[in-house]
């Protein structure tokens, strides 16, 4: 070692892939990283922020070897999503998701929510079913469950009063027979393939709550029915809640749903 | 006391440092000593008050102390206001580094720029041919001087090369009546400190992106999306770029060249069979796949060959068949489908650059190890080091991964900003025209894969949402090519590729993905 000759690159370089695995670390202890990838990602990441850890080691190996020409850009690569990281972020809704928000992405992407094709009668085993009173109590937990069950099998609860939190969604003037949808995001990998997965809503006698917006929490309560459906590939029944009762609630945080938890 | 700023001219053999330093000692007007480790042909022309000193290379090689002691006691005799170095053409520049740190130098030198000599007419051959000294006294210098670069032509050369080993070294022409005063004069400027400069940059950034996001948020542009969706790709992506950059820096380190070339496999057909095999067991997406096709490449594994295994890994590996099995409902038909087109485009892509006309200019930088040079990263005195112990080896792997990921990174990060700008604010596909025909609903998706830049991993969601809207072929042809070929893809690859390969590859892929998904909508009865 030679003293003073420091290594000014290597310096910088170990701060940026410390500083890097910290930010990783700190997103997957506080949850953080939950608002951009799944749980599935979180060995993988992980296991990043330890390689990071460890080339940040192995940087200061190399603090007092000389080097006269440091450069510094190469770092830009960690270091600009580690600033981007510290960010305040609010979550995302239907309407910032704008390459997926059609209507018929609801019922087409609660199919594959739970991971499975719903089967008759096995909804007996998911929480929030009361048959006796013909009651459906959609919990966040149960949220993605209830949605494939209610698009596969909604003959089987049609007239039943269904409760459910989530997204108020405006329709357009193009979709027919529709109100607004409540919804939640799904998220497959990442925040890039988030897809709104919920149920359309018709509200006949106006309960809304006056001046809510694409994004803003509600709770909706009102009896599960199906109207007949068409486009060029056919014909269909699609579920739809005929709202009751429409009251805002507080947000959830981000409220996405994970597919396959 | 001040201690004697030293400025060093480096280069091989006949690259012109002499010339060089004669013009620049003309401009000296105080006393200053010069020290020669080479004597050329040309003699250092004389000039009043330069006192010269020479010392023989392998003086250096057998003690270095006493070769620094020698220079020190000139430089306390003589008082120069400046010390000019020629520096020996086949000695790496680290050890005149180490000469000048060495203790009894230390407290009387400091060394504060380096000019590298070249010749333009030999500078790849140069570089490729005499081995790591050459390019680590390149890698190390602060400007070029080049001799034989007096046509905008022979310049261009000379800038290419640099850049590739040395970014951000300015070039000047040696032809140039003025060169060396100038090159006097930058060298004597000096360098700001690379912490303070580091440091400025990134609370400029810090300081920006707070300000710019708070003001994206109040002006109703979608910031906010457009920064989530850019971190949410990184996320996932990084990961699978770090064992992507681990597999390839394996490869690079552990495998010889002469073993890949020995026992792959020289028959076509067998090697794309490997190929295809190989992509099954790699569970990682496409930004894996690339930096593994870059150290193939280098490790001069055919080509046809390389190609074939870097567009099936991403679309035919474990990963992504559950994940498309899991998205449709668990109908095996899709997945299935998506196999067998994905291992045929692929086999057909990879066979196009079996083509001679297609091979032509594929890699940049002349074939040296653009990952490790052209980012400069990598000190060149590890490259140096023996590496006879597994300690050694080990070392010098994570080292290349860790430059390998830091260089392929920085693509990853401008393409991902690309998709995630594009998928906010780019068209929405719920909006698309309806009843488009089989064609233009495949070539629409196409686009839309190519844009969206998808982990190949998640997305058969993303296309289970398109299933009601186009027909099948169209949903085959996001899912085939997308995972192949995006913006992300692309931008990678132009770190190591040239861009007439990038553009044929993307055109290849695209027409193959193409024709393949026609043909299974045509298959599935739909036009």
């Amino acid at each position: 070692m030679r003293g003073g000759s420091l290594n000014q690159q290597s310096v910088i370089e170990t701060l940026a892939f410390t500083g890097f695995g910290a930010a990783i670390t700190y997103c997957l202890l506080s949850g953080k990283y939950l608002s951009f990838v799944t749980p599935r990602l979180a060995p993988y990441l992980a296991a990043a922020a330890l390689m990071m850890f460890v080339w940040g080691g192995m940087g200061f190996a190399r603090w007092f070897r000389p080097r006269h020409r440091s450069r510094f850009a190469h770092c830009f690569v960690i270091t600009v999503p580690l600033v981007v990281m510290l960010l305040p972020f609010a979550s995302l809704s239907a309407s910032d998701v704008r390459s997926m928000d059609s209507l018929n992405a609801l019922s087409d992407l609660a199919l594959g929510a739970g991971g499975q094709v719903p089967v008759p009668g096995e909804a007996a085993s998911l929480p929030g079913l009361d048959a006796r009173r013909g009651i459906v109590d959609i919990s966040k937990d149960s949220y993605a469950a209830w949605m494939a069950e209610i698009s596969v099998n909604h003959a089987l609860y049609e007239g039943y009063t269904v409760t459910v939190d989530g997204m108020y969604y405006g329709m357009d003037a193009s979709a027919e027979g529709a109100d607004f949808a409540v919804e939640r995001l799904m998220m497959y990998c990442c925040v890039a393939d988030l897809t709104p997965v919920g149920i359309r809503c018709v509200d006949a006698d106006g309960l809304r709550p006056s001046g809510i917006a694409d994004g803003e929490w509600v709770r909706v309560t009102g009896g599960l029915a199906a109207m007949p459906m068409g486009d060029g590939s056919g014909e269909w029944m699609e579920p739809y809640l005929r709202v009751s009762y429409v009251e805002r609630i507080d947000a959830e945080g981000d409220g996405y749903l994970y597919a396959g938890y | 006391m001040t201690r004697v700023p030293a400025y060093a001219v480096t280069g091989f053999l006949d690259s012109g440092k002499t010339t060089l330093l004669s013009g620049m000692l003309a401009c000296e007007e105080q006393p200053a000593l010069a020290v020669q480790f080479e004597s050329g042909e040309e003699e250092l022309a004389a000039s009043d008050g330069i006192e010269r000193l020479a010392i023989r290379a392998i003086e250096v090689e057998r003690d270095p102390s006493g070769a620094a002691s020698r220079i020190a006691g000139r430089v306390k005799a003589k008082q120069p206001s400046a010390l000019w170095i020629e520096w020996n053409g086949v000695m790496p520049f680290t050890k005149l580094h180490n000469l000048l740190l060495d203790d009894k130098l230390r407290p009387l030198v400091k060394l504060r720029g380096v000019a590298h000599c070249v010749d333009a007419e030999r500078v790849e051959s140069l570089l490729n041919g005499v081995g790591l000294a050459a390019r680590e006294q390149l890698a190390a210098c602060d400007m070029v001087i080049a001799r034989n670069a007096g046509s905008p032509d022979a310049l261009d050369r000379v800038s290419r090369a640099v850049r590739a080993i040395n970014p951000g070294a300015p070039v000047y022409s040696a032809e140039t009546e003025s060169a060396a005063g100038v090159v006097r004069q930058e060298l004597a400027y000096g360098k700001r400190s690379p912490i303070g400069m580091f440091s400025l940059v990134m609370a400029a950034l810090t300081v920006g992106l707070f300000i710019g996001k708070r003001l994206l948020d109040s002006l109703n542009f979608p910031g906010n999306a457009v920064f989530s969706v850019f971190l949410g790709i990184i996320l996932q992506a990084f990961p699978f770029l770090l064992i992507g950059t681990l597999l390839s820096s394996a490869i690079q380190v552990f495998v010889p060249q002469s073993l890949v070339e020995r026992r792959f496999p020289k028959n076509l057909a067998l090697g794309m069979l490997v190929a295809v095999f190989s992509g099954f067991l790699l569970p990682v997406c496409d930004c894996a796949s690339i930096p593994v096709f870059r150290s193939l490449i280098r490790k001069k594994a055919p080509l046809p060959v390389a190609v074939t295994f870097m567009a099936a890994a991403p679309v035919i590996n474990p990963v992504a068949i559950m994940s498309t099995w899991y998205a449709f409902n668990g109908d095996p038909g899709v997945a299935i489908a998506r196999v067998a087109l994905g291992v045929i485009a692929s086999v057909l892509v990879g066979l196009v650059f079996a083509i001679p006309r297609m091979r032509a200019n594929v890699s940049l930088a002349g074939g040296f190890d653009r990952a490790v040079c052209g980012a400069g990263i990598m000190d060149y005195s590890e490259m140096l080091a023996p590496r006879s112990g597994f300690l050694d080896k080990l070392s010098a792997y994570m080292r290349h991964a860790q430059a390998e990921f830091l260089n392929v990174g920085k693509y990853l990060v401008i393409g991902s900003f690309a998709a995630a700008l594009l998928q906010t604010l780019g068209p929405d596909v719920s909006a698309a025209p309806t009843g488009l025909g089989g064609a233009a609903s495949i070539l629409f998706l196409m686009g839309m894969a190519f844009a969206l830049s998808l982990c190949s991993s998640s997305d058969a969601a993303v296309a289970r949402t398109f299933a009601r809207q186009f027909p099948a072929g169209a949903v085959m042809g996001f899912l085939v090519f997308g995972p192949m070929m995006d913006i992300k893809n692309a931008v990678m690859l132009s770190c190591g590729f040239t861009g007439k390969f990038i553009v044929r590859l993307m055109a290849v892929t695209g027409a193959v993905c193409f024709a393949a998904a026609y043909a299974y909508s045509v298959w599935m009865g739909v036009r």
